[in-house]
């Protein structure tokens, strides 16, 4: 028989390390329909049933205030899983189970699992599962995901559970008289428009009390009014659960943790900060040398197979035009973007680590102050951070923040962030031109990012005129990253950048490659080729910046693809070799100033397609989405303008 | 008194809270309600707050604790080792008359 299953439960609940326990690697990543929340799916065989797993956001609630948890919901209800998975962090019982007692009353089939139960075991507590099983009237199982225990058990449940489906009745939370009359009165109510199952209609009935947008949109009751009884409703769920609590797990509150005594440190109001700028460097050391090692033995691969493939093309006299192709066209551009694979991976595998440790909150906290000032609040400052990685999850974790125009400013500013695609360009440049410097040079323009990213959230504070933010967060506990969940994620990426080589920056330097090979009246030298013009009707644009040539016009317009394409453009126009590079970019005119202008250019400028793309979904606007465009360039013209004709008195 | 003014390693019974509907929600899902006893467990450069919330450790920032209304715990005089389940019986016959229908 066919199961479907939805996992569900708070962030931090070790939710992802469960599903990586019985999926891997092997599921598929996509996007919900029409919202930018990420989808993971997979398919697993036990005892002759085909198991299909799908990873629901992290969530707190189910109240109607966040994409994550109106998804959640309307998966629940809308594609009806068979059983619902609520994973729940054994270590924040009492918390956790706010979200277990909304999702019973959702009505579906629920099974709780108690994850991480070997860490509360190891402490010496004593948690009574039967007792649990029968306040929440569910299955409860006890599972760790990191040692996996109790896999097989879960697996054996939920079908169990999904077998006996029909016949579920959910527990139900006394809500005490006044509330319970009105839900009864509501259930009428709804029963006499809406033919729904009986315990859809004491839902529904609970979220009108509390006043649910969602809901009361889609349920219209005209006569009904009734004040909101939200704060009531929640309270209510919390003293429910503070009444058997005691009895399934005794546990001392008040007792210091590990992660309360590393907090006394790492968020110490003075050692605070100073620890953070060490993590880092630290980051960004780990991406530059053993990225660079790694990068070195690609680039020596990726040099000898070039020649290896032309001196074989040339013994079977292959035409030039060919071999020009292949070898300078999709081997340069495709190739010269594969080079930095290592320093991508090393990046990633830093930021998966700071996230998955559980300190990424706490730098939010270090941050709060700071981000104050400007006009955001800590939270904000996260994706301003995966933001070197990569902006597109970055601007998707933007949605985390309450406030609607903190949330514009976080996406208008993220893209100033120096994301990894542009990290092959300053490698490029600064090895040409800063040689022994790279890393000083690299770092410096991270910095620039970060400088203009704070310049430009300020003006947005005084010109949005916005309201104060709130920060309300939960601080995990510190946890050791799972080798597993890194893998995984880290891998996600890699061969995200590899596919994007295979195919846009494979497409991106072919078409390069033939418009700088021909215009309308067929083959002719690069410098009157089709792709040659389009770069002299915009070189003169460029040329204040101290880069008005039409190589790097042309590069540029390409980059917009994706940064990264700068590098495989130059590649393509330039030919493969390194030595070719530096004589060919001092030949256009490149120097040590200009270099650096052009670096801070491509920092600064139109951010990628698809962060645009992001941008779009995210803020719905095109208004917003064109501004973005427009204001980026404007601000990357300015700067690099300003290092270029500043710089050039001085040197 | 409000919950701003409060020391680190100080305990409090929240009274009120005085937000919009979405941030008194959003505090209700950290565990944030009315009568619940809460510890402030740091005070990060006169800025944040971090709380201990039903055993789970919250932040909250200097804005939203302005509008937290509290009073000073009676437990604080509860030595350690006497703890939660002498102190929780009396909630606890409370809360089974609520539902013990």
């Amino acid at each position: 028989m066919h199961i479907k299953v939805a996992f569900v439960g708070n962030p931090n609940c070790g939710k992802t390390t469960l599903f990586n326990a019985y999926t891997g690697a092997k599921h598929k990543v996509g996007n919900w329909a029409g919202v930018t929340v990420e989808k993971k799916e997979g398919i697993i065989k036990h005892d002759g049933n085909t198991i299909t797993l799908v990873d629901l956001p992290g969530i707190y609630s189910l109240s109607p205030y966040s994409m994550e948890e109106i998804l959640t919901r309307e998966y629940i209800m809308n594609y009806d899983p068979d059983v619902v998975v609520n994973i729940v962090d054994t270590s924040n019982l009492e918390r956790n189970l706010f979200l277990t007692l909304q999702l019973i009353e959702l009505g579906k089939p629920v099974v709780v699992v108690l994850n991480m139960i070997d860490i509360m075991e190891n402490k010496g507590y004593e948690i009574n599962v039967e007792r649990l099983s029968r306040e929440l009237g569910v299955p409860v199982i006890p599972v760790s995901a990191t040692k996996q225990r109790g896999l097989t058990k879960l697996l054996h449940q939920l079908i169990k559970t999904s077998k006996m489906k029909s016949e579920y009745v959910p527990m139900s939370v006394n809500y005490g008289t006044v509330i319970e009359h009105k839900i009864d009165q509501l259930i009428d109510a709804i029963s006499e428009t809406h033919s729904l199952n009986e315990n859809v209609k004491r839902w529904l009935a609970i979220k009108l009390l509390e006043k649910d947008s969602e809901i009361m949109k889609r349920i219209k009751l005209p006569n009904w009014e009734s004040k909101n009884y939200s704060e009531e409703i929640g309270k209510i769920k919390y003293d429910y659960i503070a009444c058997f609590i005691e009895e399934v797990l005794q546990i001392d509150h008040d007792e210091e943790t590990f992660s309360d005594k590393a907090d006394k440190v790492i968020t110490n109001n003075f050692l605070g900060i100073p620890i953070f700028l060490l993590m880092m460097m630290m980051v960004f050391a780990f991406t530059f040398s053993v990225g660079n090692y790694f990068a070195g033995i690609f680039e020596s691969i990726h040099y000898g197979l070039s020649w290896l493939i032309r001196d074989f093309l040339i013994a079977f006299n292959v035409t030039d035009w060919v071999i020009a192709l292949i070898v300078d066209g999709i081997i340069g551009g495709v190739g010269g973007i594969l080079i930095f694979l290592p320093n991508i991976a090393c990046l990633f595998i830093a930021i998966s680590i700071l996230e998955d440790s559980g300190y990424m909150a706490r730098v939010a906290l270090l941050m709060d102050k700071f981000m104050c000032k400007i006009g955001l609040n800590g939270k904000a400052f996260i994706p301003m951070i995966l933001g070197f990685g990569c902006s597109v999850p970055a601007i998707m974790t933007a949605r985390t923040l309450e406030n609607e125009n903190d949330r514009l400013i976080t996406t208008m500013i993220t893209p100033f962030m120096s994301c990894s695609a542009k990290m092959p360009i300053y490698v490029l440049f600064s090895r040409i031109f800063f040689p022994g410097y790279e890393i000083v040079v690299a770092f410096s323009l991270y910095l620039l990012g970060v400088f203009v990213a704070i310049v430009v959230a300020l003006i947005f504070k005084t010109t949005l005129k916005k309201g104060k933010t709130a920060l309300i967060m939960e601080l995990p506990q510190y946890k050791m990253p799972s080798v597993k969940t890194i893998t995984i994620f880290v891998w996600e990426k890699v061969k995200h950048y590899i596919v994007r080589a295979g195919t846009v920056i494979f497409l991106a330097s072919v078409v390069l490659w033939f418009i700088l090979e021909f215009n309308t009246t067929g083959h002719v030298d690069m410098t009157e080729s089709f792709g040659a013009s389009i770069g002299k009707a915009i070189a003169p644009i460029f040329a204040p910046l101290g880069f008005g040539t039409w190589e790097a016009a042309l590069s540029l317009i390409a980059g917009v693809m994706g940064k990264e394409i700068v590098v495989s453009s130059m590649a393509v126009i330039f030919g493969v070799t390194e030595s070719g590079f530096a004589f060919a970019l001092k030949a256009v005119g490149f120097n040590m100033i200009s270099a650096y202008a052009f670096m801070a250019f491509c920092l600064l400028y139109t951010p990628c397609v698809a962060t645009i793309g992001i941008i779009k979904k995210e803020t719905n606007s095109w208004k917003w989405t064109i501004f973005s465009f427009v204001y980026q360039l404007t601000v990357a013209w300015f700067v690099a303008f300003l290092i270029y004709q500043i710089g050039r008195r001085f040197f | 008194m409000m919950l701003s003014n409060g020391k680190k390693g100080e305990q409090f019974t929240i009274i009120n809270i005085d937000a919009d509907l979405k941030i008194k929600k959003r505090l209700q899902d950290m565990g944030l309600t009315q009568g619940i006893r809460i510890k402030i467990m740091s005070h990060y450069s006169n800025n944040a707050f971090i709380l201990n919330v039903r055993g789970s450790r919250v932040v909250i920032g200097k804005d939203i604790a302005d509008k937290i209304h509290v009073e000073a715990s009676h437990c604080n005089n509860c030595s350690k080792k006497t703890h939660t389940r002498v102190r929780r019986s009396p909630h606890q016959i409370e809360h089974r008359g609520q539902h013990g229908a």
